[in-house]
């Protein structure tokens, strides 16, 4: 039967996604984010037995894989590298694998992953079906408390990324706003009206610094009219004071303080058109 | 970068190219910029040749539409050291920092999380600081100058029996990626989904094959039963996006029919995180909550003469019920639709008058209710 806790997550999880807004604290199909973990000791790949969390730890990792499949491979690699990244750090990894699988097709996997972590063995799948994993690969993080903190199950794009950031959050390097940013990557645009604006901008004032007045002014003309801003406004009225029109130049500085009333280049040359 | 119509005839734009001396530069130049772009992936190959040699300005000429501002009106001492266009003399800083005294907003674009190896070292590596046949001052086709290092990709778009529009239509390459950095893996502008719903979320699309495409947009706004890829935006768990061998640029076979004998590598692309076990053992009580005691369901569904594919009793991309179970299958010629009924039960589920007559699964028992 749920638990009454379980039944609250999976009303809440509904009403998420009613909302159509995807539920992002999900767990395996048996036990929820939020939920206490058993740890069963399970034999190892190598001989000998270990459990599958390590209470002394911050983080306890563990990812269901299976041999011959692609994604189970990437992610085994993945995590080598990450593992690399947090050493040092109080986070245990281990792979957790049937016993279905014969041993040489599960070392043949890990040693091309060069996955050095403890593999467990799943004898008849027990802890498959107790979790309800039914995926591969998938990875669990659970804290010192062998609460389940985060379920991750494989993704093309983004997957070391997603897991290094819910550890972080875990180890208190980062929060949750840096994980939704993780989630929800801002978009890699390029270019803007801005942008363009500024790049006149910035070559008009190299060619003033070259005392090439005359580009100068036809190149910030081109800013402002992408863009009127501040500081080409007073780079405007610097060149028309230099040519002698101080009554031009200061309608230019006043352009320029009523966008940016701090703006120091207008400031400046008001200053100058006073004397 | 302007664009400036290049008046026909004129050599006044013509420039000696770069100078032997000048040339040998450059790898000083590259050594000294910051190498913190992500690692090269093995189907990418370097290609050191190439470097320095598209920095000349070309000779005017009805090809030639495209040409920078400074370079273009005669200031070369912008970037170089002197003002002399037949001497010029060498660049006055590291080749990115010049570009970016006016291209400031690259130095945010370059601070993402993923960078472009070719524009961590150098913006010459993919344009032409001074004119060119392409928009952006590339050195070369986009595409063209993509797979000469992205050799996978290469081989992905030339072997493709399917293809993909968005490779070879609007902005190439740059549909999907951002070539200077961006903050997620692959360049990606966006996360996978928000790419692909850009154009897939019309009505009246038709595939290569002459059949309709799913409007997406609004198929998940019907339907809010998700599947996984779907709701972390993964397209690409499931899609080949540059092209492929199979059917709707799946990434591994699916058998395209109805009705498929099974076998296990005809669902490579569901077994490619599904556990293949669930459908192909007889008898479980951990892999699949599909099962009546320890009968395992689907086993049943797809072992027989005219086995279902996954699709039968499955929507892949959303659904208005749990397990993505679809409400009807298309049957007959003319697509009538013959409903499941499912329903979940406290102990399992039962599909009633749809295929079979009504039938009920109990996975809370380890013995089976129905005839073996």
């Amino acid at each position: 039967m749920p638990t009454p806790r379980r039944i609250v997550a999976w009303v809440v999880a509904g009403a998420l996604a009613g909302a159509g807004v995807p539920a992002v604290a999900r767990g395996f199909t048996n036990v929820a984010v939020g939920e206490r973990l058993d740890n069963p000791r399970l034999p190892l790949l190598g001989g000998g037995s270990a459990r599958l969390l390590s209470p002394s730890s911050t983080v306890s990792l563990f990812v269901f894989f299976r041999p011959e499949q692609d994604h189970s491979l990437e992610t085994l690699k993945a995590l080598v590298g990450l593992q690399k990244d947090l050493a040092g750090k109080r986070v245990r990894m281990v792979g957790v694998v049937s016993d279905s699988w014969r041993a040489d097709q599960v070392r043949a996997t890990v040693a091309e992953a060069g996955f050095t972590a403890p593999v467990l063995i799943d004898v008849k799948d027990a802890l498959y079906g107790a979790l309800g994993v039914r995926l591969h690969p998938v990875v669990g993080l659970a804290d010192r408390n062998q609460k389940l903190a985060a379920y991750e199950h494989f993704r093309k794009i983004n997957y070391t990324e997603i897991i290094r950031g819910r550890i972080k959050v875990m180890l208190g390097e980062a929060t949750e706003a840096d994980m939704a940013k993780v989630l929800e990557p801002e978009q890699a645009t390029s270019g803007s009206p801005q942008a363009s604006a500024r790049r006149h901008f910035n070559l008009a004032r190299m060619l003033w610094a070259r005392k090439n007045a005359a580009k100068a002014l036809e190149v910030v003309r081109r800013s402002l009219a992408i863009v009127p801003t501040a500081p080409a406004y007073a780079l405007q009225g610097q060149i028309t004071a230099a040519g002698g029109d101080c009554e031009a130049a200061r309608l230019l500085f006043d352009q320029a303080l009523k966008i940016d009333p701090a703006e120091p280049a207008a400031i400046q040359g008001l200053k100058g058109c006073a004397r | 970068m302007e664009r400036v119509e290049l008046p026909s005839g004129t050599d006044s734009m013509t420039m000696r190219p770069l100078r032997p001396a000048w040339l040998l530069l450059w790898p000083a130049l590259l050594l000294t910029t910051p190498a913190l772009a992500a690692p090269l992936k093995t189907e990418v190959i370097k290609r050191a040749t190439r470097r320095g040699l598209a920095v000349a300005p070309l000779p005017p000429g009805p090809n030639v539409k495209w040409s920078h501002a400074p370079y273009e009106a005669g200031d070369c001492a912008i970037c170089h050291e002197r003002n002399d266009r037949a001497n010029p003399g060498p660049i006055s800083t590291s080749v990115n920092e010049n570009c970016y005294s006016c291209h400031e907003e690259f130095k945010g674009i370059m601070a993402r999380r993923f960078k472009h190896v070719p524009a961590v070292e150098a913006c010459t590596n993919c344009h032409n600081p001074h004119n060119a046949t392409e928009r952006k001052l590339l050195s070369g086709e986009m595409v063209e100058m993509c797979v000469a290092c992205h050799k996978g990709i290469k081989d992905q778009i030339a072997n493709a029996k399917v293809r993909h529009d968005a490779v070879s239509t609007g902005e190439k390459c740059s549909n999907c990626h951002n070539p200077h950095a961006a903050n997620i893996e692959k360049l990606l502008i966006q996360l996978p989904f928000d790419l692909c719903v850009k154009c897939h979320s019309r009505d009246g699309m038709i595939a290569g094959d002459g059949k309709p495409m799913t409007n997406f947009k609004a198929w998940l706004a019907d339907n809010k039963v998700w599947h996984e890829p779907v709701k972390a935006k993964d397209c690409s768990a499931c899609h080949r996006t540059h092209g492929g061998s199979n059917f709707r640029l799946l990434v591994a076979p699916y058998p395209p029919a109805f009705y498929a004998p099974y076998e296990t590598k005809a669902y490579a692309l569901c077994f490619g995180c599904h556990n293949d076990k669930v459908v192909s053992v007889p008898e479980t009580t951990t892999l699949t909550g599909f099962r009546d005691g320890s009968r395992n369901l689907h086993y049943v569904h797809v072992h027989k003469e005219r086995g279902r594919t996954c699709r039968a009793c499955h929507e892949v991309h959303a659904s208005k019920q749990a397990h993505h179970i679809r409400e009807g299958v298309p049957y007959g010629p003319k697509g009538w639709m013959l409903k499941i009924n499912y329903t979940r039960t406290p102990t399992g589920g039962s599909c009633a008058k749809t295929c079979h007559e009504t039938k009920s699964y109990n996975n809370k028992t380890l013995t089976s209710s129905a005839p073996k």
